[in-house]
Parts: structure tokens; sequence; C-alpha cells
């Protein structure tokens, strides 16, 4: 061989993988095409190839320039156009490409390599004779078994491991499974290399007595010889040879194997998991003192590096030093034999890059980085020898900014483009297609995505094996698609793309997607969920429990469902890596697979909360949002369902669990007064937020004698219960987070700053805590855990499925809840310290903090400076006989819309919003710009009427908006449902105020036989949602289906508007939603409906 | 056992740093030990095995820090000031083992180390490779990894 040196090998082994990995999909590309050969794409591969062949030929590669020389001459044909590249074709050309890339991960055999077949194969297809399409799968297996005898890694890469004695004489394969698994169950691993003279004769022994005590003790993967089953064997049984190199996996450990064989320590070594051999006393064993001579020792190392070491002649030189010293501890040669060995006998590691391409650019602007930290540092040093702080402190400021930018600069050097997975696809979709017979095509969008190294190592299998499963299992045969009426060909999309500083992964197909309801049976089966729990899930859910843990195991869900295997090891595989992963699939038509996955894995922004005295950080990748509930309102958005707390967010219920309780510390509250931590008591959330008398009770008979809480109750008896709950401390923290299948509330202790955080692992001991995802170590250097939150939820008996029924009772709770009041959302606020005043707020636009100051007093009247403008001032004593506004320095505007202005009114905090069940009163204390009272939180509000205020103190505003009354608008009547007196009051005056004609009715069953009494008269209906009876849909669905006033306009009035019941209603006929004490919209509505009607 | 007596680490001379655990005196191989630190600003690990004090920064590396009294079978040990961390390299990563307090450095020979009885100070004798004879005192050697590997 006429290998010219190392850089030169290795640049152009490099360049050369590189041209491989194009030409594969370039083949793929020119099969597609067929006939309609694309020149330019033909042109590029020749050069590709020919490129290799020049190299191979100047180093004196003669098998890689002989391959490379035959697909060369098949593409020339191709390119003239002499040649269509059927699939076959191009089949023996990716076959022939494969054993390159066989030859050049192992280009120092390379030369010895058989590659006739190969050869053969491509002049067979260049004289014009095309393989049978049956030959394909052979040709590949011939291929991998003619690259497994060299050692190739590529091969072993498949099913075995290749295990070589140091001597170098055998080499071992057994299957990489087997081996994988006896590490596994905790076996010792070992190769054991029998002399026949030293070992068994002159021992008196005989192979077959040894053989069958191995049998007994543990199993054999694999020997040097085929040894015939070991119970047939008879005493006199030879293997042939000199001697037997054994791979024994055994449950004894290295410092009792050899009690047992009494064979030669040295020609035993263990084989650990990571492929390295060492000699019983757990030393390397490439330092092997023992063998024999040291001239034989050199060889023996040379030989077991040389498999994937480029440079054997080079690396056996500095051997002979290692092997002269004895001590087979010395550092140095305990350092450089199990990396070598590693590389020798791992082959699996031989694929992954070592070398990594960064743009100059890149580079550059590291080195200017580096060069300005040194200038930093050299300003710091000199600002501290000078005891100048301002100086140090412009230096360290300048050191953090540089700092940060470095780091961004060094992560962007490890970031890779997504395409690196992906273009293996097309291959693998390609392979899998043919060989089960189905048509498939794949399309890749977003392959210039980036990603952080490690993590795009690590979603390889992931990837692939999901690809595969939308071929193998997702993508129906041609026929069957026929059957369905789909082209014959499958789809196969594979999309990556940026999202909220996240990589979004998404597979989708066109197949047969996936069937919930077997899904959810076998998860029954399989008892991992209850038949109720699986009764109420949707068809998502269902969907989604492949990933539940357990759930999958081969064959038996392959038989039912068609697809799910592995799926949850997938998704462990991915929350390893902090993604999401979500399955969304209709029966038919198709599953799309998302997956979500941070950009990078060493350092990751995080919140940083505090409970029971220690910091955790949270992945902000699982954060939602940060709840913050003030201890007046803990009890009204709290709610227990079971025994399980929930908490309502905008209409959502979420599933809260306390953070101390799951991984059982004890929570804290911070005690202002004396900026101490105490123990916060509270058994279930709302605890303590009842009565008082409740409360001292809870506090004096669950307190056990033992606690050394000081008895602030006792000692302070002035610190009531009514003050304790509305101090800031006893407000609940709850950071919301979400893992990709549910969203759940993480009550903790305190809320603290959002970090950016390095993580560092957890050490063994630990591992078994499942609740941390590892540790990082804060500013202040001590060490905070960071917690898995999908683990919690785990741990805390969560599941998506618990809490989704659990949202059901509740909203069935609810809904009986909610017919027997309405519920208004308010804002409550006042005007003197004594009086509570309420708003709807619904109508609140916008709430200012001003001082008394910034009020003028202009022509009379009240204004204040605002967003360019002077916004009119009112206060609700002017209008109304209540107290006067509370002199105070500091006060709030309150901003509403009325009469298409926006006007101000003046009050006084405490100001909050609260959801309420209103049960209004409308007569006790109505007066102007009061519409009646209510009772919140054990006091009585008045609820403002701000229109009726508005139009007390300046009428002439309302002058020029009231509508006017045209002719016939009228004549009509109004038929107005709502089973509240106190809204049906309030309505129904705004709409007499306006002229109208007014019939009401208390519920939809009234309102319907009203209707039908006063057909002729009514022109239109408002109706309220939540009615006994018959509600406003099903009025509605009435009013819509019948001949006589299907051309009545419905308006609906509510209280709080979701989306869904809007959409509910748009689908039972309802016109227009209004909002209940809006009065001006509603009466613009009212107007404008009438008139179409009329038109 | 005798493949103990036959290991090539275990025979000449050797330095043992002894400590306290409890009342018990233990030494190990001093090339064993890392470093011997009072650092006591651990965080504690909710959930952790019973043994493990808590994790530690030791230059920006986490440590986990064992109570090693607790793990040998022994009550508790109570954090004082003459507590100290032994910082040990096992398997790749640093484990801290927590002792009552550091005694000296003494020197031993392999050969006249004596096969452990039964107990020592309460300790378990099969956790040590042997006890030595001082002149004044018995220092049990410990067997470090096989402490730290089993489970208790």
């Amino acid at each position: 061989m006429t290998i010219q040196d190392d850089e030169t090998l290795q640049m152009y082994l490099e360049e050369s993988l590189e041209h491989l990995a194009d030409i594969e999909n370039d083949f793929l590309a020119i099969e597609e095409n067929g006939a309609n050969i694309d020149e330019d794409l033909v042109n590029k591969v020749y050069r590709a190839a020919h490129s290799i062949k020049g190299g191979a030929g100047f180093m004196g590669l003669n098998n890689i320039k002989e391959l490379t020389h035959e697909m060369e001459n098949i593409l020339g044909k191709i390119r003239a156009g002499e040649m269509v590249p059927t699939p076959d074709i191009v089949n023996v050309l990716l076959d022939a490409s494969d054993q390159l890339k066989a030859l050049m991960n192992d280009v120092l055999n390379s030369n010895d390599v058989d590659i006739s077949i190969h050869v053969k194969a491509l002049q067979e297809v260049l004289a014009g004779r095309t393989p049978p399409a049956e030959e394909a799968p052979t040709t590949e297996t011939t291929a991998s078994a003619a690259a497994e005898t060299t050692d190739s890694p590529v091969a072993a890469e498949g099913k075995t491991v290749e295990v070589e004695t140091p001597d170098g004489h055998s080499i071992l394969t057994p299957s990489a499974e087997a081996l994988a698994e006896a590490h596994a169950d905790g076996k010792c691993v070992y190769l054991v290399h029998l002399d026949m003279a030293a070992d068994i004769t002159a021992q008196n022994r005989s192979l077959a007595e040894l053989l069958t005590e191995m049998d007994q003790t543990g199993s054999i993967l694999a020997s040097s010889v085929t040894l015939p089953p070991i119970a047939t064997i008879d005493a006199q049984w030879s293997c042939g040879g000199d001697t037997l190199a054994l791979l024994f996996a055994t449950i004894l450990k290295p410092g009792d194997i050899n009690v047992l064989f009494g064979i030669n320590p040295a020609n035993i070594l263990q084989l650990t998991p990571n492929q390295q051999l060492l000699t019983l006393e757990g030393a390397p064993a490439g330092g092997e003192p023992t063998m024999a001579a040291a001239t034989e020792s050199v060889e023996d190392t040379s030989a077991a590096t040389s498999a994937a070491s480029a440079v054997p002649e080079t690396a056996s030189e500095p051997v002979p030093e290692e092997v002269r010293q004895p001590e087979p501890t010395i550092p140095e040669s305990a350092m450089a034999t199990p990396q070598k060995n590693m590389s020798g006998t791992k082959p699996v590691m031989a694929e992954q890059e070592t070398s990594l391409r960064v743009h100059v650019s890149l580079l550059d602007q590291l080195m200017t980085l580096a060069g300005e930290l040194v200038l930093s540092r050299n300003q710091l040093l000199q600002s501290m020898t000078s005891d100048d702080h301002r100086a140090s402190e412009i230096a360290g400021q300048r050191i953090d900014l540089i700092t940060s930018e470095l780091q961004e600069a060094i992560m962007l050097t490890r970031m890779q483009s997504i395409g690196n997975v992906f273009n293996k696809f097309p291959r693998v979709v390609r392979d899998l297609a043919r060989s089960l017979g189905k048509k498939v095509e794949l399309t890749l969008e977003g392959k210039d995505v980036e990603l952080d190294k490690t993590i795009i190592e690590a979603i390889g299998d992931p990837l692939t094996h999901l690809v595969r499963n939308a071929v193998d299992h997702g993508i129906e045969s041609p026929e069957t698609r026929r059957k369905n009426r789909k082209p014959e060909v499958g789809q196969i999309y594979l999309k990556a793309y940026h999202e909220a500083g996240q990589v979004n992964i998404e597979i989708a197909d066109d197949g047969k997607g996936l069937d919930g309801e077997l899904i959810a049976q076998k998860a029954i089966e399989k008892g991992l969920i209850t038949e109720d729990q699986a009764k109420v899930l949707s068809d998502k859910d269902q969907v989604n429990l492949i990933f539940l843990p357990g759930f999958s195991t081969a064959e038996k869900v392959t038989d039912v469902s068609g697809r799910g295997v592995g799926m949850d090891v997938v998704k462990t595989n991915l929350d390893k890596l902090g993604g999401l992963i979500d399955i969304e699939s209709e029966a038919g038509k198709g599953s799309t697979i998302r997956i979500k996955l941070p950009l990078t894995l060493a350092i990751i922004p995080c919140q940083v909360v505090y409970t029971g005295g220690e910091r955790y950080a949270i992945p902000q990748v699982n954060l939602e949002e940060l709840l913050r509930i003030p201890a007046d309102q803990v009890r009204d958005r709290i709610e227990r369902v079971g025994d399980a707390e929930v908490v309502r967010l905008r209409g959502d219920l979420l599933p809260l669990v306390k953070l101390a309780d799951i991984i059982g510390v004890k929570p804290l509250y911070h005690d202002p007064k004396t900026n101490t931590y105490r123990p916060d008591r509270r058994q279930s959330i709302t605890d303590a937020r009842e009565t008082k008398t409740a409360l001292f009770t809870d506090e004096n008979e669950t307190v056990p004698a033992t606690d050394v809480e000081p008895a602030s109750a006792e000692v302070n008896p002035s610190e009531t219960a009514a003050e304790r709950r509305f101090r800031a401390a006893s407000a609940l923290n709850i950071v919301v987070v979400s893992t990709g299948t549910m969203k759940y509330g993480l009550v903790v202790d305190e809320l603290h700053d959002s970090e950016e955080i390095v993580v560092k692992p957890l050490g063994r001991d630990l591992k078994k805590c499942r609740g941390y995802a590892g540790a990082t170590i804060m500013g202040d250097g001590r060490v905070a855990l960071i917690l898995d939150v999908s683990n919690l939820a785990r741990m805390a008996g969560l599941t998506s499925v618990e809490s989704s029924i659990k949202a059901r009772e509740l909203q069935a709770a609810e809904s009986i809840l909610r017919q027997k009041s309405d519920r208004q959302s308010l804002l409550i606020f006042r005007s003197a310290e004594e009086e509570q005043f309420a708003a709807p707020l619904n109508l609140v636009e916008r709430i200012e903090k001003i001082k008394a100051s910034d009020i003028e007093e202009v022509g009379g009247k009240r204004v204040m400076q605002y967003r360019g403008g002077s916004l009119p001032l009112f206060s609700i004593d002017e209008a109304a006989m209540v107290k006067p506004l509370a002199p105070s320095d500091n006060l709030l505007v309150i901003v509403f819309i009325v009469a298409g202005r926006e006007v101000g009114l003046l009050a006084i905090g405490p100001v909050d919003a609260m959801e309420t069940g209103l049960d209004v009163d409308g007569t006790t204390l109505k007066q102007t710009g009061i519409m009646g009272s209510a009772i919140i939180n054990d006091h009585t509000t008045l609820l403002i009427d701000m229109y009726e205020i508005v139009q007390t103190l300046n009428p002439e505003w309302f002058e020029e908006q009231s509508l006017p009354q045209e002719e016939g608008v009228g004549s009509y009547s109004i038929l107005f449902a709502e089973d509240s007196n106190f809204f049906r009051n309030q309505v129904k005056g705004s709409m007499e105020e306006e002229g109208y004609n007014v019939i009401e009715a208390e519920d939809g069953a009234e309102a319907w036989d009203l209707l039908q009494q006063n057909g002729d008269e009514i022109g239109l209906v408002v109706t309220d949602i939540e009615m006994p009876n018959m509600n406003g849909f099903d009025l509605t669905r009435r009013i819509k289906g019948h001949p006589a006033f299907g051309h009545l306009p419905v308006i609906a009035l509510t209280t709080l508007a979701g989306e869904e019941d809007v959409a509910r209603g748009k689908e039972v006929g309802i016109d227009d939603y209004q909002i209940k004490l809006d009065r001006e919209k509603l009466l613009k509505s009212i107007y404008e409906h009438l008139q179409a009607v009329m038109a | 056992m005798e493949q103990d007596k036959g290991t090539a680490n275990e025979t000449g001379m050797v330095e043992l740093a002894t400590f306290y655990v409890g009342e018990a005196l233990c030494g190990m191989d001093i090339l064993k030990v890392q470093e011997i630190n009072k650092l006591m600003e651990m965080t504690s690990v909710p959930q952790a095995p019973e043994y493990v004090m808590g994790i530690l920064n030791l230059r920006g590396q986490i440590v986990t820090i064992i109570d090693l009294g607790k793990k040998l079978g022994l009550e508790t040990t109570e954090v004082t000031e003459s507590c100290r961390n032994i910082i040990v390299n096992s398997k790749g990563e640093y484990v801290g083992l927590l002792v009552t307090r550091i005694s000296d450095v003494v020197d031993a020979n392999w050969d006249k180390v004596e096969p452990p009885p039964a107990n020592i100070g309460g300790v378990q004798g099969r956790y040590f490779k042997g006890v030595f004879k001082t002149d004044s005192r018995l220092v049990g050697i410990l067997d470090v990894e096989k402490v730290l590997l089993e489970e208790s």
C-alpha cells in the first residue's frame, strides 16, 4: 500500500465520505426521474465517483478504485441516455456505494476485501443484463456478509459485534442483542481464551467437562469454532485446534470466575458493556503484562487497534514503550490502550463524526470575542491591583457581556442542520417500501433547521423509528389504497421548523391512521387505565395512550392497531432530550406525529421556584405560565373534586399538585413581620379560607404538641385569621406546566426569577429519584435541583386521563351550579373606604393609577390628560347618593366607553376582579346610577350603572346618540326571556327607554308560549342562555325551526361569551351575542336587526 | 476473600487516611481520597435514599454527599464542627463521605493486615478489607467501593 501520509488520507476520506453521503440521495433522485434524465444530477454523481476514483488511485486503494470505476461506467451510460436507471439498476449502484462506504470506514484493510460480487453485478448491469428484482435483498445480504468478514464497522452495526482476541487469532461475532441483554441482566461477559495444552491437557481435564461447567454457570455467546450442543459433547471431543476462544456470559464477578475454571487468569478478559476488554484486575487488556514476550504483545495491541485506527504503522511505534513498563496501572498505558480498544472493538462508534465544519465567519467571531475577553480580564486585573472599584465594576460588566456572547457563539458552532438526519430517510423509506411492496413518496421540508449536535445525534433513532413505522404500519399496500380510493402512492411528509424558540418536527402520513378504540381497549387490557377512564377519553387522548409506558410490546399491538410499536420507548428517548411528542390521527386518513425539541441541551432557561426551604428549577420548555392567586380569592378559584384540587383558569380546569407533597417536604410561608419562614400547615389549599371559627379549631387541633412552631395565634391574638388571609404571604403561587400530554399546576411556596442554568448530572445514588432531571449551580454557589415535571405528575398519580375525567366531573357539577344563578365577572372597587362597588368587568376598558394632582378642573368639569386628549372624569357620588370619593392622593381611574366616548370613573383601591354567581337585589338600594346590590365577599356591594351615571351628568352627550325612532321600528315588540329578575328589569328598562315594547318571559318555555300567542307583534327575540325549563339554545332552535317564526332575529344575552358557546349558538341560529350589561351595544344590535327585518 | 489478598494493590506499604464513623475508627487508602473538606452548604434532595445527606457544589461539579455512618447501618451522623467530607472518586464520579471526624494518616503494611472481625464499632465486618493494628488502636480498612455499591 502506498499510503502517502496521514493527513492526506484523512482529507481524502472526509471528502469521499461527503461525496458518498450526497451520492445516495442523488441516486434516489435519478431513480425517481427514470428515463427522464436530469443530466446535471447524473453529472454531479459522475464527478463525485470520479474524484473518489482519482483519489483512490493516488492513494493506492485499489478496491475503492475498481468499484468506483465500474460505477462510473454505468453512470456514463446513463448520462449518455444509453441506459434507463430502473430501480434495479439503482439498487446495484446503491449496494455498491454502501460497500464503498464500508471500505472507506476501514480504509487500511480495504484492499483485502472481496468486492467481486459488486463488481460482477455492476459489470452485468453495464452489459445490459439487469438483475432480476428478487435478487435485490440477496445482494444486500451478501454485501453485508462480505463486509462482515473484513471487520467492517458498518456491517457490524446491524446485528453482530466483533470481539477480537488480544492475539488477533480469532474474531468472535456474538449477536449484539445477546451481548446487550447479558449486560443488561447484570451479567459479566468474559472472553475466555483456552490453551488446549496448558489449560486442559496439563490439568488432566477434558474440554467437555469445562464446557458443561460453563454451560451450568452461564451461557456461551460465541466461540471461535462452531460448538455442538453442550449436552451432546462427549469426553473425547476436541475443538480441532490448539486454542479455543469463547465469549461467556455469567453472573460471576471477575474476582470469582477463576475459582471455577482454574484457567490461567491472563487468558480471561472481561468485556465491558462499552466493548472494552479488561483483565480480571480491571486493567485494560492492552497493557497485558503477563502475556508471553513483549514483542508479541506489541503485535497484539496493534492488531487489535488496526481495525479502525487509520495509522497502524505509526501507532505501533509508541506501544513498545508502554509495554516495557510492567505495571498495568501506569497512567499512560491505561490512558492510551482503552481508547484504542474502544475504536477497535466498538464499531458503531466509527460512524459518529469526530470533526465538525464551522463557518469561518463564526470562527472569526469567536476569535474576536476571545480577544475581548482577554482585554477585559487585563482590565479587571489592573483595576483589582489598583483597588479601583469603579473600573472593576465596568470590567465585570464587560466580561458578563462577552461571556454571554461567547456562549451564544459557541452554541452556534454546535448547531447542525437537521438535514444530517433527514437525508438518510429517503433511502430508509425506499428500501423499506420496496421490501414491503408498497409505494411511498417521502417529502422532506426544512432540512436547514439547525439543532444542537447532541440532539441531532440523539434524535436519529427515534425519528427513524417513527418514519419506519409510518411506512410499515401507516401506509397501506397499493391494493388496499386503491380499494379505499386513495392514490396508490402513499405520502409521508417530514417537516422541521422553528417555532417559539423550539424546533418542531412533524411526521405525517396519509395511511390508515390509528384506531383509538382499539388502543383504548388494549390499554384497559394491560391495566394501564380503567374502563371508566377510557369512556371519557377524547379521540386524541385515546391515540396518545400509545405513549403510556408499558403500552406496547411489539407484535401484540401490531396485531390490533398496526401502530404503536415501541412508541413509549420513542417517547422516553424524547423525554430525555427535553422534547415533547404528540400524535394526531384520523382513522383512514393518516396520522401526524409532532415532536418539539429544545434547540440545545447544555444551557437551558429555567424558572426558579422555592419550596420547603430549597430552590428548584423548572425548565422553561415545560412552563406555560405563572399564576398567583391572591389570598382572598383562593376560596373562589380553587375547587375540590373528590380528593383532588383544581383551579379554574380561563374556563379550563387545571389539576393542582403540591410540590411539597410529592417530594415530601414541609411547605413554608414567609412571614413578613419577622422575616422568617414558618411551616405552612394548610392541609389542603383551601384550608384556612373557611370561617374564623374553623380556622381556630384547625390550628388548635391539628398542630401536634411537638410542633416547635411559635404559636402565633396565641402569642399574637391581634393577628386574626381575617388579617392573615388577606396578606400577600398566603397567596397561592402556581406554576402552570405542561408535559405535552397534559397540563397541570404545580403549587410552590414562592416564585423566584427565571435564569439560564447549566445542567449537571446527578450522582448514581440519586438516579432513583425520578422527580429530578438533574441539578444546577446557582449564582450563590449552592446547588438547586431541576424538576422533571412529567415524572412529578406521574408521582402525583396524575395522568392526562385522570385530569380529563376530573374536568368532566367538575363541568357537570358546574352546569348544575350555573343553572342556579348566572355568573358574572365583576370589577370590585371602592369610592369611599366603607362602600364597595362593582361594575361588570367586560365593560371596563382599562384601569389607570393616577395622582390626585393629575386631575384638572376645567369648565366646571374634571378631566385628566390621557393619551393626548382629555378624559372626562366622574365619581359615583356626583350622580348617586353615596359617600364622597375618599380624599386620597393615589386614585384609580376606571375607563369605560359610554356613548362612544371614553370616560373615567374615579375610585380607590383595592380593586379586584372576580367571577361570582350574582344574586342581585334590584330594588332595595336602587337609585340613580346604581343598578342594585349584591353580597360579595361578605360586603354589600353596589352595582353601578355607568350609563346612567354619565347620562345624569352629561345628558347632552346622548341627544345625538339616541337612535332615531324610525317609522315602524317601534311598532314591533321585543320578546325578552330572562330568568333573573334583576337582569330582566335592567334590560327591559333600557329597551323601554328606547321606545320598544317589551314582552317579558321568565324562561324559554314561557317565551315560547308567549311567542305563539303574540306571534304577529313580535319582531325580535332577546334571550338569556342559561334558563330553567328551556334554555336559550333550545328556544332559538324552536324559533328557527318554526315556519312562522324562523325569520325572527334572535339576540342572545350572556355574561360570558365563551368561544364554544358562541359556536354552539351560531349552530342553532343565534344571530348575535351581546353582553348583558352593555346596554349600548345591545340597543344598537336590536336596532340593526329590527331594521333588517323591516327591509 | 482470597482474591482480595491477591490483587496487586494490596501488598506492601500503604498510607491510610483514618477517620471516625461514629465511634469506629476506619481507614482508607489515602490515594483514593480526592480531597477532604468541611463544606456543609448542602442542598437536600427530597426523596433521596436516607443515607444521602444532600448535594454539594464542588468547584462546578455536583457531588453527592453520603452519610457514611448511615450507609454503614449506624445512627445518622450529627453534623458538628468536626465533621468532614471525604471526597472520593468512585466509578468516574465524585462522591462525598460525611464522617464524624478526621484522624491521622497511618502507615500500614498489608502483610500485617488481619481479616476483619464480624463487627467493628457497630459496623458489619463485611464492609472492611481487614483491620490494622497501630500502636494504640485498631483501624478498620474500609472497602469503599463495596460500601458505595451496596444498596442499603
